[in-house]
């Protein structure tokens, strides 16, 4: 009598709740059991795929700017962005530019904005935008000379520095480093308005002088300033913070450099030195201008370096012996009208 | 009293057989969640078990490194490539071999792998050039091949990459189906004797498909192995974080050959425009000269070493090469066994 009037405490829609749990427990349940090998980690680690228009990228920042960097048309020449702007930060560039993401990384980036665009006449006709921001005003100009390809005329009316090539225009402006890739005549006119726009857009900032105080301003090649933080700069696996400029004729440049030794300018100037002899033989060791300076003939090109206090400094690839001497008393005297840096740093 | 007794009684037991009940379900669907995901790395299997296993006698005296070289592209970096040259010279370049159809049978699935890495213009030098992928792929159909895959992981989104490339249009028009990869197309491969390579999902789906496997590699730089050429090519072949072999790249690469290898797969190197600098991106037309180039071959040291003197250095120079060739893999010295055609 008892249970039945316990029985009747439950009612009929207690009931019902409890039966619907039941099931979606039973659900869950079997859900798991077919689909749980689907959960695996391989899977997970897998980026996921994308497809057009869809962006794997880092999500925009709260406001406008992005949209207004990269806007989706440009009416005015009938070309419309195709999908939206993606935004990769520094430890996801592998996503979009995996292989090359490393060369940013050596200088130090913070991002990549990147869009596409198209033609409206003719969708064959495309143009890729990047906006890499960079750390600093000096990683962008590394990056800008790490990647500046050979007899190419850079101007300076579009940011700090810019040329264009076949359908494509490429400049800095501050710390960034902006790339608008085209092909063809119609493309070009396009990167020529998108390169504007986005220049138009970034902020400018000076980047700091550094050892290129050391270098003359006479005969530089406007916008062949390069900084090598490390990797392969002058070609050695030792230098660091090296700053280096074009001077003479652009088709066939000299370029001259110069390295703070951070204290070690001895050791840096001995290991530059057996570096070199491993690529061709001396021509000389003498004195010019007042510093000890070495000559080297490496198979028909001519280098040469010496040290002034805390500073190695040289030339590469002088096209005679007489170019040579000329470039290396003009630099020993612009290494000594320039104060001496920081004591310990490679930089100034 | 007694009443209330009973109820709380009642309720308690109530309780205890649900939580009970509880527990017992936890236990069951936990045992079964365990036994779907095991903790031991799941079965991989060896591209040795693939229906593309090397079958093909080896031809003595034969080369396995055939140059062909012509106007293909007649107008600088920018310019045009010519399909109908570009065909011939691919059809020159595999008579030595003994044509295509000493690599595919009548009936066969072939797999093509293109390096379609980028979202990128193939004037820039970063991936094949449509116009070689799709006489590779019309020499195959020629050959007698039932089905023609074209698949690639690119870095890209891959529809986008396919499409922008303007890969997926010429395979279209050639008659071979573009493969867009998804999350399932990948199984774990074990790479017997890698240095490096651990158990990794790789782009099983097509490979297991595939009885003949053709690469096809633009000639570029590389700004962390120094070239990518026929051998880098099979890093489109791997799912995963694959980014985290970055410090491994020259190890790597050799354990792509011991993946691939079984299938002794045709190299083709797409030697039409050269990426001198600045890859495996590239940056700009001015990075880019053009070759005119096309190399078959089935050694891929020779074949990658021969690339190597496209972009004007020296093979010894490229670390992955001498590990190669160390391995036994092939030969750098690829004029031994190479044929102008």
């Amino acid at each position: 009598m008892a249970g039945n009037d316990h029985a009747r405490t439950v009612s009929w829609g207690e009931r019902s709740a409890g039966i619907a749990l039941l099931a979606l427990l039973a659900a869950c349940f079997v859900a798991l059991l077919s689909r749980g090998s689907h959960y695996r980690l391989d899977a997970l680690l897998r980026a996921p795929p994308a497809t057009s228009g869809e962006s794997p990228s880092a999500p925009l920042p709260p406001g406008d700017w992005l949209q207004t960097l990269l806007p989706p048309a440009f009416e005015a020449i009938g070309w419309a962005r195709d999908g939206g702007v993606e935004t990769y930060p520094e430890d996801r560039l592998f996503q979009r530019i995996d292989g090359a993401d490393e060369r940013y990384k050596l200088f130090g980036n913070v991002r990549l904005i990147c869009a596409s665009y198209a033609s409206r006449r003719d969708v064959r006709a495309g143009v890729e935008v990047a906006v890499f921001e960079m750390r600093t005003p000096l990683a962008a100009l590394g990056i800008f000379g790490r990647e500046l390809p050979p007899n190419v005329t850079i101007g300076a009316d579009l940011g700090d520095a810019s040329y264009a090539v076949e359908g494509g225009v490429f400049f800095r402006k501050g710390a960034w480093y902006v790339q608008v890739k085209g092909f063809g005549a119609e493309a070009a006119a396009a990167s020529e308005h998108l390169a504007r726009h986005v220049a138009a857009k970034l902020s400018a900032a000076e980047a700091p002088e550094l050892a290129f105080a050391f270098l003359p301003v006479e005969g530089r090649i406007r916008g062949t300033e390069r900084y090598d933080p490390r990797d392969a700069a002058l070609g050695t696996d030792f230098l660091e913070h090296v700053c280096s400029a074009d001077y003479g004729s652009p088709e066939k440049p000299a370029r001259l450099f110069a390295v703070c030794g951070a204290g070690k300018t001895e050791a840096v100037r001995a290991a530059y030195a057996d570096f070199l002899k491993r690529q061709g033989k001396v021509l000389e060791e003498n004195v010019l201008e007042g510093a000890s300076v070495t000559l080297m003939d490496l198979d028909g090109s001519y280098d040469g370096f010496f040290t002034e206090g805390d500073v190695l400094a040289g030339v590469q690839s002088a096209s005679d012996q007489t170019a040579l001497r000329k470039y290396l008393g003009t630099l020993v005297r612009s290494v000594r009208a320039s104060p001496p840096p920081p004591r310990g740093s490679a930089t100034r | 009293m007694e009443h209330a007794d009973h109820g709380r009684r009642h309720f308690v037991s109530r309780c205890a057989k649900a939580a009970a009940a509880a527990a017992a379900g936890g236990a069951i669907a936990w045992w079964g969640y365990r036994a779907r995901r095991s903790p031991q790395p799941p079965p991989a299997v060896s591209l040795g078990m693939l229906k593309a296993r090397n079958e093909r006698p080896d031809q003595p005296g034969a080369p396995t490194l055939v140059v062909a070289r012509d106007k293909a592209i007649a107008d600088g970096p920018g310019g045009t490539v010519d399909a109908a040259v570009l065909e011939e010279m691919l059809r020159r370049a595999l008579v030595p071999l003994g044509t295509m159809a000493h690599f595919v049978r009548p009936g066969a699935v072939v797999l093509v792998k293109p390096n379609a890495a980028f979202a990128a213009d193939p004037r820039s030098g970063a991936v094949a050039d449509p116009h070689t992928i799709a006489a590779v792929v019309k020499s195959a159909r020629a050959a007698g091949a039932r089905e023609v895959l074209v698949a690639d992981n690119p870095i890209a989104a891959p529809a986008f990459a396919f499409e922008r490339s303007g890969i997926a249009a010429a395979v279209a028009a050639a008659g071979g189906t573009m493969v867009v990869p998804q999350g399932r197309s990948f199984a774990p491969v074990r790479v017997p004797g890698a240095a490096v390579l651990p158990v990794w999902p790789v782009l099983f789906d097509v490979l297991s498909r595939a009885d003949t496997i053709i690469g096809i590699a633009p000639v570029k730089d590389h700004n962390l192995c120094g070239a990518s050429l026929t051998m880098k090519n099979w890093y489109g072949l791997l799912g995963g974080n694959r980014s985290r072999f970055h410090q491994d790249i020259h190890a790597v690469i050799c354990d792509l050959w011991r993946l691939i290898a079984p299938a002794a797969p045709l190299l083709i190197l797409d030697g039409t425009r050269a990426l001198l600098r600045n890859g495996p991106t590239g940056g700009s037309t001015r990075d880019v000269v053009v070759r005119n180039t096309l190399a078959a071959g089935t050694d891929p040291v020779a074949i990658d070493a021969f690339g190597v003197t496209l972009l004007e250095r020296d093979p010894r120079a490229v670390k992955y090469l001498v590990d190669a060739e160390a391995a036994g893999f092939g030969s750098i010295d690829f004029a031994r066994r190479m044929q102008e055609a």
